[in-house]
Protein backbone atom coordinates (compact mmCIF):
# COMPACT_ATOMS: atom_id res chain seq x y z
CA UNK A 1 0.00 0.00 0.00
CA UNK A 2 1.39 3.41 -0.88
CA UNK A 3 1.82 6.10 1.77
CA UNK A 4 -0.70 8.30 -0.05
CA UNK A 5 -3.35 5.59 0.04
CA UNK A 6 -2.71 4.85 3.70
CA UNK A 7 -2.92 8.56 4.60
CA UNK A 8 -6.17 8.86 2.63
CA UNK A 9 -7.63 5.89 4.55
CA UNK A 10 -6.54 7.26 7.93
CA UNK A 11 -7.88 10.73 7.10
CA UNK A 12 -11.21 9.23 6.02
CA UNK A 13 -11.35 7.43 9.38
CA UNK A 14 -10.55 10.46 11.54
CA UNK A 15 -13.19 11.67 13.96
CA UNK A 16 -13.09 14.07 16.90
CA UNK A 17 -11.45 12.55 19.96
CA UNK A 18 -11.37 13.66 23.57
CA UNK A 19 -7.77 13.79 24.77
CA UNK A 20 -7.16 11.61 27.81
CA UNK A 21 -6.53 13.35 31.14
CA UNK A 22 -2.89 13.46 32.26
CA UNK A 23 -1.50 10.12 33.53
CA UNK A 24 -1.16 11.44 37.10
CA UNK A 25 -4.84 12.44 37.13
CA UNK A 26 -5.89 9.01 35.91
CA UNK A 27 -3.57 7.35 38.42
CA UNK A 28 -5.06 9.44 41.24
CA UNK A 29 -8.56 8.31 40.25
CA UNK A 30 -7.48 4.68 40.28
CA UNK A 31 -5.69 5.02 43.63
CA UNK A 32 -8.88 6.44 45.12
CA UNK A 33 -10.81 3.38 43.93
CA UNK A 34 -8.08 1.01 45.14
CA UNK A 35 -8.24 2.63 48.59
CA UNK A 36 -12.01 2.10 48.56
CA UNK A 37 -11.43 -1.59 47.68
CA UNK A 38 -8.98 -1.95 50.59
CA UNK A 39 -11.40 -0.18 52.92
CA UNK A 40 -14.26 -2.43 51.83
CA UNK A 41 -12.16 -5.57 52.43
CA UNK A 42 -11.12 -4.39 55.89
CA UNK A 43 -14.72 -3.48 56.72
CA UNK A 44 -15.83 -6.92 55.56
CA UNK A 45 -13.16 -9.01 57.31
CA UNK A 46 -12.49 -6.75 60.28
CA UNK A 47 -9.36 -4.90 61.34
CA UNK A 48 -6.71 -7.17 62.90
CA UNK A 49 -7.26 -7.55 66.63
CA UNK A 50 -3.69 -6.50 67.46
CA UNK A 51 -3.91 -3.30 65.41
CA UNK A 52 -2.92 -0.94 68.30
CA UNK A 53 0.24 -2.99 68.83
CA UNK A 54 1.02 -3.15 65.10
CA UNK A 55 0.62 0.57 64.56
CA UNK A 56 3.01 1.30 67.43
CA UNK A 57 5.70 -0.89 65.80
CA UNK A 58 8.03 1.32 63.70
CA UNK A 59 8.91 -1.58 61.38
CA UNK A 60 5.21 -2.13 60.59
CA UNK A 61 4.64 1.58 59.96
CA UNK A 62 7.70 1.83 57.70
CA UNK A 63 6.73 -1.24 55.66
CA UNK A 64 3.11 -0.07 55.38
CA UNK A 65 4.25 3.32 54.04
CA UNK A 66 6.66 1.48 51.74
CA UNK A 67 3.92 -0.80 50.37
CA UNK A 68 1.74 2.27 49.81
CA UNK A 69 4.63 3.93 47.95
CA UNK A 70 5.04 0.80 45.82
CA UNK A 71 1.34 0.84 44.92
CA UNK A 72 1.21 4.56 44.19
CA UNK A 73 4.41 4.63 42.12
CA UNK A 74 3.42 1.52 40.16
CA UNK A 75 -0.04 2.98 39.44
CA UNK A 76 1.49 6.24 38.21
CA UNK A 77 3.94 4.34 36.03
CA UNK A 78 1.17 2.13 34.62
CA UNK A 79 -0.71 5.21 33.48
CA UNK A 80 2.49 6.87 32.28
CA UNK A 81 3.64 3.85 30.30
CA UNK A 82 0.25 3.70 28.59
CA UNK A 83 0.86 7.11 27.02
CA UNK A 84 3.68 7.32 24.45
CA UNK A 85 6.58 9.41 25.68
CA UNK A 86 5.00 10.20 29.07
CA UNK A 87 7.71 8.35 31.01
CA UNK A 88 10.74 10.17 29.73
CA UNK A 89 13.40 8.36 31.76
CA UNK A 90 13.53 4.57 31.37
CA UNK A 91 15.04 4.05 34.83
CA UNK A 92 11.85 5.34 36.46
CA UNK A 93 10.16 2.00 35.75
CA UNK A 94 12.61 0.34 38.13
CA UNK A 95 11.32 2.32 41.13
CA UNK A 96 8.52 -0.11 42.16
CA UNK A 97 10.71 -3.24 41.76
CA UNK A 98 13.44 -1.37 43.65
CA UNK A 99 11.02 -0.57 46.48
CA UNK A 100 10.03 -4.24 46.57
CA UNK A 101 13.70 -5.09 47.10
CA UNK A 102 13.83 -2.51 49.92
CA UNK A 103 10.79 -4.17 51.52
CA UNK A 104 12.46 -7.58 51.24
CA UNK A 105 15.64 -6.18 52.76
CA UNK A 106 13.74 -4.69 55.70
CA UNK A 107 11.99 -8.04 56.28
CA UNK A 108 15.27 -9.95 56.19
CA UNK A 109 17.15 -7.49 58.41
CA UNK A 110 14.26 -7.40 60.89
CA UNK A 111 14.18 -11.20 60.94
CA UNK A 112 17.95 -11.38 61.44
CA UNK A 113 17.80 -8.94 64.35
CA UNK A 114 15.05 -10.98 65.99
CA UNK A 115 16.83 -14.25 65.17
CA UNK A 116 13.69 -15.51 63.43
CA UNK A 117 13.58 -18.78 61.45
CA UNK A 118 12.35 -17.74 58.00
CA UNK A 119 11.72 -21.32 56.88
CA UNK A 120 9.04 -21.90 59.54
CA UNK A 121 6.27 -19.77 58.09
CA UNK A 122 3.51 -22.33 58.42
CA UNK A 123 0.56 -22.50 56.09
CA UNK A 124 -1.04 -19.12 55.49
CA UNK A 125 -2.59 -19.35 52.07
CA UNK A 126 -5.64 -17.39 53.26
CA UNK A 127 -3.43 -14.27 53.11
CA UNK A 128 -2.55 -15.12 49.52
CA UNK A 129 -6.25 -15.29 48.65
CA UNK A 130 -6.93 -12.06 50.55
CA UNK A 131 -4.21 -10.22 48.61
CA UNK A 132 -5.38 -11.56 45.27
CA UNK A 133 -9.04 -11.06 46.19
CA UNK A 134 -8.54 -7.42 47.13
CA UNK A 135 -6.25 -6.79 44.16
CA UNK A 136 -8.15 -8.48 41.34
CA UNK A 137 -10.82 -5.79 40.88
CA UNK A 138 -8.39 -2.86 40.95
CA UNK A 139 -6.06 -4.82 38.63
CA UNK A 140 -8.80 -5.33 36.05
CA UNK A 141 -9.77 -1.67 36.29
CA UNK A 142 -6.16 -0.52 35.96
CA UNK A 143 -5.58 -2.68 32.89
CA UNK A 144 -8.80 -1.41 31.33
CA UNK A 145 -7.72 2.17 31.98
CA UNK A 146 -4.27 1.46 30.52
CA UNK A 147 -5.83 -0.18 27.49
CA UNK A 148 -7.95 2.88 26.80
CA UNK A 149 -4.66 4.71 26.21
CA UNK A 150 -1.95 3.19 24.01
CA UNK A 151 0.62 1.09 25.86
CA UNK A 152 3.62 0.58 23.60
CA UNK A 153 5.20 -2.04 25.83
CA UNK A 154 2.58 -4.32 27.36
CA UNK A 155 5.12 -6.25 29.43
CA UNK A 156 5.99 -3.27 31.58
CA UNK A 157 2.49 -1.84 31.59
CA UNK A 158 0.91 -5.11 32.76
CA UNK A 159 3.78 -5.81 35.17
CA UNK A 160 3.36 -2.37 36.75
CA UNK A 161 -0.41 -2.83 36.92
CA UNK A 162 0.12 -6.13 38.74
CA UNK A 163 2.52 -4.56 41.23
CA UNK A 164 0.14 -1.64 41.86
CA UNK A 165 -2.96 -3.80 42.37
CA UNK A 166 -1.18 -6.40 44.49
CA UNK A 167 0.50 -3.74 46.61
CA UNK A 168 -2.93 -2.39 47.51
CA UNK A 169 -4.12 -5.97 47.96
CA UNK A 170 -1.36 -6.75 50.45
CA UNK A 171 -1.96 -3.42 52.18
CA UNK A 172 -5.47 -4.67 52.94
CA UNK A 173 -4.11 -8.07 54.00
CA UNK A 174 -1.65 -6.42 56.42
CA UNK A 175 -4.59 -4.60 58.04
CA UNK A 176 -6.58 -7.83 58.41
CA UNK A 177 -3.96 -10.48 59.18
CA UNK A 178 -2.86 -10.52 62.85
CA UNK A 179 0.16 -12.80 62.30
CA UNK A 180 3.42 -11.04 63.13
CA UNK A 181 5.87 -13.85 62.29
CA UNK A 182 8.59 -12.73 59.88
CA UNK A 183 8.42 -16.00 58.00
CA UNK A 184 4.65 -15.61 57.49
CA UNK A 185 4.97 -12.04 56.24
CA UNK A 186 7.79 -12.97 53.89
CA UNK A 187 6.09 -16.08 52.52
CA UNK A 188 2.44 -15.05 52.45
CA UNK A 189 2.54 -11.24 52.16
CA UNK A 190 5.70 -10.29 50.28
CA UNK A 191 6.20 -13.24 47.93
CA UNK A 192 2.68 -13.22 46.41
CA UNK A 193 3.23 -9.60 45.34
CA UNK A 194 6.73 -10.13 43.99
CA UNK A 195 6.18 -13.50 42.30
CA UNK A 196 2.74 -12.75 40.87
CA UNK A 197 4.01 -9.48 39.36
CA UNK A 198 7.04 -11.24 37.88
CA UNK A 199 4.74 -13.96 36.51
CA UNK A 200 2.46 -11.38 34.89
CA UNK A 201 5.49 -9.70 33.30
CA UNK A 202 6.77 -13.05 32.00
CA UNK A 203 3.43 -14.26 30.67
CA UNK A 204 2.75 -10.98 28.89
CA UNK A 205 6.28 -11.01 27.46
CA UNK A 206 5.67 -14.50 26.02
CA UNK A 207 2.25 -13.47 24.75
CA UNK A 208 3.54 -10.36 22.96
CA UNK A 209 6.42 -12.38 21.53
CA UNK A 210 4.11 -15.07 20.19
CA UNK A 211 1.89 -12.46 18.58
CA UNK A 212 4.96 -11.16 16.74
CA UNK B 1 12.08 17.05 14.07
CA UNK B 2 12.96 20.72 13.98
CA UNK B 3 11.34 23.18 16.38
CA UNK B 4 9.29 24.61 13.51
CA UNK B 5 8.14 21.14 12.45
CA UNK B 6 7.20 20.30 16.02
CA UNK B 7 5.19 23.50 16.46
CA UNK B 8 3.43 22.88 13.16
CA UNK B 9 2.74 19.23 14.04
CA UNK B 10 1.36 20.18 17.46
CA UNK B 11 -1.01 22.73 15.93
CA UNK B 12 -2.13 20.26 13.27
CA UNK B 13 -2.67 17.49 15.84
CA UNK B 14 -4.81 19.75 18.00
CA UNK B 15 -6.96 20.48 14.96
CA UNK B 16 -7.01 16.77 14.04
CA UNK B 17 -8.18 15.85 17.54
CA UNK B 18 -11.16 18.07 16.80
CA UNK B 19 -11.85 16.08 13.62
CA UNK B 20 -10.27 18.45 11.06
CA UNK B 21 -9.49 16.17 8.10
CA UNK B 22 -7.41 18.71 6.18
CA UNK B 23 -5.17 19.38 9.17
CA UNK B 24 -4.85 15.64 9.74
CA UNK B 25 -3.82 15.03 6.13
CA UNK B 26 -1.12 17.72 6.42
CA UNK B 27 0.01 16.25 9.75
CA UNK B 28 0.35 12.72 8.37
CA UNK B 29 2.18 14.01 5.30
CA UNK B 30 4.62 15.89 7.55
CA UNK B 31 5.04 12.90 9.85
CA UNK B 32 5.73 10.63 6.88
CA UNK B 33 8.78 12.74 6.04
CA UNK B 34 9.89 12.97 9.67
CA UNK B 35 9.37 9.24 10.26
CA UNK B 36 11.27 8.29 7.12
CA UNK B 37 14.18 10.47 8.22
CA UNK B 38 14.06 8.99 11.72
CA UNK B 39 13.96 5.37 10.54
CA UNK B 40 16.84 5.98 8.16
CA UNK B 41 18.82 7.63 10.96
CA UNK B 42 18.13 4.78 13.41
CA UNK B 43 18.26 1.76 11.11
CA UNK B 44 20.21 2.87 8.05
CA UNK B 45 19.15 2.14 4.48
CA UNK B 46 17.05 -0.96 5.18
CA UNK B 47 14.44 -2.57 2.95
CA UNK B 48 11.72 -2.03 5.54
CA UNK B 49 11.77 1.76 5.88
CA UNK B 50 8.34 2.09 4.25
CA UNK B 51 6.87 -0.59 6.54
CA UNK B 52 8.19 1.18 9.63
CA UNK B 53 6.88 4.54 8.40
CA UNK B 54 3.42 3.09 7.73
CA UNK B 55 3.30 1.26 11.05
CA UNK B 56 4.21 4.55 12.74
CA UNK B 57 1.43 6.43 10.95
CA UNK B 58 -1.12 3.76 11.92
CA UNK B 59 0.02 3.91 15.54
CA UNK B 60 -0.16 7.71 15.56
CA UNK B 61 -3.73 7.38 14.28
CA UNK B 62 -4.69 4.90 17.01
CA UNK B 63 -2.95 6.87 19.76
CA UNK B 64 -4.00 10.38 18.76
CA UNK B 65 -6.31 10.71 21.77
CA UNK B 66 -3.35 10.16 24.11
CA UNK B 67 -1.44 13.26 23.06
CA UNK B 68 -1.90 16.03 25.59
CA UNK B 69 -1.89 19.45 23.91
CA UNK B 70 -0.08 20.94 26.88
CA UNK B 71 2.90 18.61 26.37
CA UNK B 72 5.54 18.65 23.61
CA UNK B 73 4.66 16.70 20.48
CA UNK B 74 8.12 15.34 19.61
CA UNK B 75 8.63 12.95 22.60
CA UNK B 76 5.15 11.50 22.04
CA UNK B 77 5.79 10.95 18.35
CA UNK B 78 9.32 9.60 18.69
CA UNK B 79 8.25 7.15 21.41
CA UNK B 80 5.75 5.68 18.96
CA UNK B 81 8.19 5.69 16.06
CA UNK B 82 10.96 4.04 18.13
CA UNK B 83 8.70 1.20 19.22
CA UNK B 84 7.42 0.62 15.71
CA UNK B 85 10.97 0.49 14.33
CA UNK B 86 11.84 -2.19 16.87
CA UNK B 87 8.63 -4.11 16.10
CA UNK B 88 9.18 -4.04 12.34
CA UNK B 89 12.85 -4.94 12.74
CA UNK B 90 11.96 -7.97 14.91
CA UNK B 91 9.25 -9.08 12.49
CA UNK B 92 11.58 -8.77 9.52
CA UNK B 93 14.28 -10.66 11.35
CA UNK B 94 11.88 -13.51 12.20
CA UNK B 95 10.53 -13.68 8.64
CA UNK B 96 14.09 -13.81 7.30
CA UNK B 97 15.00 -16.63 9.68
CA UNK B 98 11.89 -18.59 8.68
CA UNK B 99 12.59 -17.99 4.99
CA UNK B 100 16.15 -19.24 5.41
CA UNK B 101 14.97 -22.31 7.31
CA UNK B 102 12.29 -22.98 4.72
CA UNK B 103 14.75 -22.68 1.82
CA UNK B 104 17.18 -24.99 3.61
CA UNK B 105 14.47 -27.62 4.15
CA UNK B 106 13.37 -27.46 0.53
CA UNK B 107 16.94 -27.78 -0.70
CA UNK B 108 17.47 -30.79 1.56
CA UNK B 109 14.21 -32.39 0.45
CA UNK B 110 15.03 -31.85 -3.24
CA UNK B 111 18.46 -33.42 -2.90
CA UNK B 112 17.00 -36.42 -1.09
CA UNK B 113 14.20 -36.95 -3.63
CA UNK B 114 16.33 -37.12 -6.78
CA UNK B 115 15.16 -40.10 -8.79
CA UNK B 116 12.38 -40.89 -6.35
CA UNK B 117 9.61 -42.70 -8.30
CA UNK B 118 7.00 -41.16 -5.98
CA UNK B 119 7.88 -37.63 -7.16
CA UNK B 120 5.02 -37.48 -9.67
CA UNK B 121 2.53 -38.51 -7.01
CA UNK B 122 4.00 -35.95 -4.58
CA UNK B 123 3.73 -33.18 -7.14
CA UNK B 124 0.10 -34.05 -7.76
CA UNK B 125 -0.51 -33.84 -4.03
CA UNK B 126 1.33 -30.51 -3.88
CA UNK B 127 -0.82 -29.10 -6.68
CA UNK B 128 -3.97 -30.32 -4.95
CA UNK B 129 -2.82 -28.70 -1.71
CA UNK B 130 -2.01 -25.48 -3.54
CA UNK B 131 -5.51 -25.46 -4.99
CA UNK B 132 -6.89 -25.52 -1.45
CA UNK B 133 -5.18 -22.23 -0.54
CA UNK B 134 -7.06 -18.91 -0.83
CA UNK B 135 -6.49 -17.31 -4.26
CA UNK B 136 -4.16 -14.53 -3.14
CA UNK B 137 -2.07 -16.79 -0.92
CA UNK B 138 -1.85 -19.40 -3.70
CA UNK B 139 -0.68 -16.78 -6.17
CA UNK B 140 2.01 -15.59 -3.72
CA UNK B 141 3.27 -19.11 -2.97
CA UNK B 142 3.25 -20.09 -6.66
CA UNK B 143 4.85 -16.80 -7.61
CA UNK B 144 7.72 -17.26 -5.17
CA UNK B 145 8.29 -20.99 -5.52
CA UNK B 146 7.15 -21.93 -9.04
CA UNK B 147 7.40 -18.77 -11.15
CA UNK B 148 10.46 -17.34 -9.37
CA UNK B 149 8.86 -13.91 -9.03
CA UNK B 150 10.31 -11.45 -6.53
CA UNK B 151 8.66 -10.47 -3.28
CA UNK B 152 8.70 -6.87 -4.49
CA UNK B 153 6.75 -7.58 -7.67
CA UNK B 154 4.20 -9.70 -5.78
CA UNK B 155 3.83 -6.94 -3.19
CA UNK B 156 3.20 -4.40 -5.93
CA UNK B 157 0.70 -6.63 -7.71
CA UNK B 158 -1.34 -7.35 -4.60
CA UNK B 159 -1.05 -3.88 -3.07
CA UNK B 160 0.67 -5.28 0.02
CA UNK B 161 3.89 -4.49 1.83
CA UNK B 162 6.84 -6.80 1.23
CA UNK B 163 6.68 -7.97 4.84
CA UNK B 164 3.01 -8.84 4.48
CA UNK B 165 3.82 -10.88 1.36
CA UNK B 166 6.53 -12.79 3.26
CA UNK B 167 4.24 -13.42 6.20
CA UNK B 168 1.44 -14.63 3.91
CA UNK B 169 3.89 -16.87 2.04
CA UNK B 170 5.16 -18.34 5.28
CA UNK B 171 1.63 -19.07 6.46
CA UNK B 172 0.97 -20.62 3.07
CA UNK B 173 3.96 -22.95 3.47
CA UNK B 174 2.73 -23.99 6.91
CA UNK B 175 -0.75 -24.65 5.54
CA UNK B 176 0.72 -26.70 2.69
CA UNK B 177 2.72 -28.80 5.11
CA UNK B 178 -0.39 -29.46 7.14
CA UNK B 179 -2.38 -30.36 4.02
CA UNK B 180 0.40 -32.68 2.89
CA UNK B 181 0.31 -34.53 6.20
CA UNK B 182 3.31 -32.92 7.92
CA UNK B 183 3.41 -31.05 11.22
CA UNK B 184 4.33 -27.42 10.66
CA UNK B 185 6.02 -26.98 14.04
CA UNK B 186 8.45 -29.85 13.43
CA UNK B 187 9.48 -28.75 10.03
CA UNK B 188 9.76 -24.98 10.14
Amino acid sequence: MSHERLIAELVADVSPVTPLPAPRVRAARWILLAVVAVGAAVALRGLRDNWPMAISDPAFVVTTVLVLAIGVSAAMLTMGLAVPGAVSRPWLRWIPPGLLVVWLTILLVDAAIDGAQLTRGGWGSSCLWKTWGIGVGPAALLLTMARSATPLDWRWTAGMAAIAALAFGVLGTEMICPVTSHAHILTWHFLPVALSSAAVFGVVALWTRSRG
Amino acid sequence: MTAAEEAQAAALMQAAQGGDQTAYMHLLATLTIVARRFVRHRAGATTWIDDAVQETLISVHRARHTWDGTRPFAPWFYAIASHRIVDVYRREHRVRLREDASDHLEATASSQNVGDPDDAVDMAAVHAALAALPARQRDIVEGLKLREESVKSLAARHGMSESAVKVMAHRGYKRLRTLLGGTPENRS
